[in-house]
């Protein structure tokens, strides 16, 4: 079991690195930097628009420098060897046509130049080893810490809404599997598909306008995770109070992911029914909910793990958009803030935890297949 | 071909929720396209600041008055719903035509030479390694940094032909060479295979949705722009299919009589295995139509990768965030985008019953 674990967590390790590498390279090898657009700009707003051009110049090239962004971006950098020629216009005029000719194509030899540790992606790809994310541009505040404050917020919504929703479609498909159920899937099933076509953010407005409004129904506060919080709180009264706050969001998450899980649920424990040692059970005496819960759910269960597990990305993905509607102070809205200011650190940093969590689901499918199938154990032991 | 088609047409004639769907749909279709004829009172972008947040069927009726409401702008609803389907139709689908044709060309790449199905000489590889780094410094690299140094577009060609033309010396070179060197001369297998799987894999290690926010943000807003980056993120889906159905298809009876009769990869792949791809993939096209007019609708919604004067449901729903009494701007748009992804839902699910009814039979 454990080598066969290391061996899939090392594997995962590739992709990780490649992904966050690319990003990090696209982030900084693209024109317009968060500094020259605030700092250079004559109608940058704020404190440097007033000064002169050499004060802006100055300040530039100190934040450059405490940024770490007046480095080479790489190990390695092509350019052309004696620099990029100036504009036509400017060429002086004295020069011999020949000369000319040959200076206005010397651009096209590229000179490498080797740069050792004294790089952009070295100094951050040794940090986010040792755990550091570098700086947000916008708050100037370690990206590592900002992240662990939202991370929770995002990981109970994550975690509750897909128990709840789990549950929910567990039972929804045992109750649509027996022989009563013929008229909750009559119902269910069309309600479902509906739900599935309508958009995570419409639907998540919809709740949020028939039932956090002063004009309709005014059931749960509208955003966030309330401003005002008294400093004694008990344990309790706190989760209280953070319940109310999260079950429209929560309740958003549930009604959007149902119908995939649902759907998934109903089919696999259908094809556990129509097996072999379902109509054993049936046929030696067993009653229907004993069949369907004793017998066909625990087989039923292994391919929804792979499904659950496949299902992750979407989850975040509603997560998040759930995140940005109501204002909870997530990674979610995290990111969406971080792309409208193109905060690139924060970027990153939240695609390197995103990839590192979907690697850690990965490996507890793994684990959860293991514990549900005794013949996994079996053959990697 | 022929045959999907007559699969349809029973489908038509005899399911009544598929001729719903699909009427729907092309009624839509007619609408975006009669569009500019319609006798609309407003443009989508044209602001009436004399009635901000107008509600719906409010009275008296006149030619002039707002049917659906206003937003906070002033901005008609009807004329940005009725708009919102043409740039939904003409944005949407053009993009997804490009990311299945690009997953099936991967996909299916992948899925018939396998690992070892594609050799190359050494000396073609070698070439083709260095044609590679060279076109993305001579043709990619190097014309930008020109173009933002305002040089003329004469120096862009000298060093877009540099590009092409010193593979082509180091292949002639190489062809002569290979006269002398046997280690030239022995040909390696592709991985393609691999290549296609590790590179899926490696996209699908983060959400979807959040790839395409974090690329979206390297780039100045602009429709061309947001839809190339998703055309890069979605063929993914595509070419899993094609991959697979290609593996299955060639282990049909047909396909190896289609091999022993000597036909070249070219006529197995295009005329013996594609026409048995088309139907689950146009299973797939109808659905993933579906989820890419949600995606795009979330990124209007927040506003990102595209420019805001881009008239879309996404935007009209996007300005309930400042008033949220005014239920009309979720509830229009809304309803729309919803009826329309139920459309295409329903078109895709029964498409895949007929089709995997006949592959099972």
């Amino acid at each position: 079991m454990w080598p066969f674990l290391l061996k899939r967590l090392l594997l995962a390790i590739p992709a990780l690195w490649a992904l966050a590498t690319a990003v990090f390279l696209l982030s900084r090898m693209l024109p317009g930097t968060f500094a020259s657009e605030r700092l250079l700009q004559n109608n940058a707003p704020g404190y440097y628009s007033k000064g002169t051009e050499a004060d802006k110049q100055a300040a530039y090239t100190l934040y450059m420098k405490r940024t770490g962004l007046d480095l080479p971006l790489f190990y390695l950098s092509v350019a052309p060897a004696n620099g990029l020629p100036a504009a036509q216009n400017k060429l002086p005029a004295e020069s011999s046509q020949i000369q000319d000719r040959q200076r206005s194509f010397a651009y096209l030899t590229p000179s490498v130049s080797w740069h050792g540790s004294q790089n952009q992606y070295h100094q951050w790809l040794v940090g986010a080893l040792h755990g550091n994310l570098g700086e947000s541009y916008r708050t100037s505040r370690p990206v590592t810490e900002s992240l662990l404050e939202a991370i929770g917020n995002t990981f109970w919504l994550l975690l509750i809404s897909m128990v709840l929703t789990f549950a929910l479609a567990l039972e929804l498909s045992i109750q649509m599997i027996r022989k009563k159920g013929k008229w909750l899937r009559r119902a269910l099933l069309p309600f479902l598909f509906i739900t599935d076509s309508v958009p995570s953010f419409v639907l998540a407005l919809l709740l949020l306008v028939f039932l956090a409004n002063p004009d309709f129904l005014q059931l749960f506060p509208v955003y966030g995770m309330g401003y005002y919080t008294p400093d004694q709180l008990t344990a309790w009264q706190e989760m209280v109070q953070r319940a109310y706050y999260m079950a429209l969001p929560m309740l958003c998450l549930v009604l959007f992911n149902l119908p995939y899980l649902t759907n998934q649920v109903y089919a696999s424990l259908h094809t556990a029914m129509q097996a072999d040692f379902a109509r054993t059970a049936r046929a030696k005496g067993l009653g229907e909910s004993a069949v369907v819960r004793g017998h066909a759910l625990r087989n039923a269960l292994l391919p929804i793990i792979t499904i659950v597990s496949d299902f992750i990305p979407a989850l975040v993905t509603g997560t998040f958009i759930v995140e940005t509607i109501f204002a909870v102070p997530g990674i979610g809205r995290m990111l969406i803030e971080a792309v409208l200011s193109r905060d690139y650190p924060v970027l990153t940093g939240i695609v390197l935890l995103i990839a590192a969590f979907r690697i850690v689901a990965f490996v507890m499918a793994d684990i959860a297949y293991a514990w549900a199938d005794p013949r996994i154990r079996q053959q990697t032991q | 071909m022929r045959q999907l088609r007559k699969d349809i047409q029973i489908l038509w004639a005899e399911n009544l929720i598929f001729r719903g769907a699909a009427s729907f749909l092309c009624l839509l279709l007619l609408l975006a396209l009669l569009l500019p004829w319609l006798p609309l009172a407003y443009t989508p972008n044209q602001l009436d600041l004399a009635h901000l947040y107008q509600a719906p069927f409010s009275k008296p009726f006149s030619v002039q008055s707002h049917y659906l409401g206003t937003d906070g702008l002033g901005r008609d609803v009807l004329a940005n719903v009725l708009h919102g389907i043409r740039t939904a139709f003409f944005i949407s689908v053009p993009v997804m035509v490009l990311a299945t044709l690009l997953g099936l060309a991967l996909g299916m790449v992948a899925g018939f030479f396998g690992d070892t199905g594609l050799s190359l000489r050494r000396r073609g590889m070698l070439v083709l390694v260095f044609g590679m780094a060279s076109m993305s410094y001579y043709g990619v690299y190097l014309p930008l940094q020109l173009a933002v140094a305002d040089q003329g577009a004469g120096k862009i060609a000298a060093s877009m032909g540099m590009g092409i033309a010193l593979p082509m010396l180091l292949s002639a070179v190489l062809a002569i060479l290979s006269k002398r060197v046997q280690f030239l001369r022995e040909s390696v297998a592709i991985p393609l295979d691999q290549l296609v799987l590790r590179l899926t894999e490696t996209m699908s290690t983060i959400p979807r949705f959040v790839l395409i926010l974090v690329l979206a943000s390297f780039t100045p807003p602009s429709v061309p722009l947001l839809s190339l980056i998703i055309v890069l993120t979605l063929w993914t889906n595509t070419a899993r299919l094609a991959r697979a159905e290609l593996m299955r298809i060639k282990q049909l009876p047909y396909f190896e009589a289609a091999r022993s009769i000597g036909l070249n990869s070219w006529q197995l792949m295009w005329r013996q295995a594609a026409p048995n791809l088309l139907g689950p993939v146009l299973v797939a096209f109808t659905f993933g139509l579906g989820s890419l007019l949600a995606l795009e609708s979330t990124l209007s919604f927040f506003n990102i990768g595209v420019p805001s004067d881009l008239v879309s449901w996404g935007r009209t729903i996007a300005s309930i965030r400042a008033n949220t009494g005014a239920w009309w701007l979720v509830a229009f748009p809304g309803a729309l985008l919803t009826l329309t992804i139920l459309a295409l839902y329903t078109c895709s699910h029964y498409l895949n019953k007929i089709i995997s009814k006949k592959n099972a039979a």
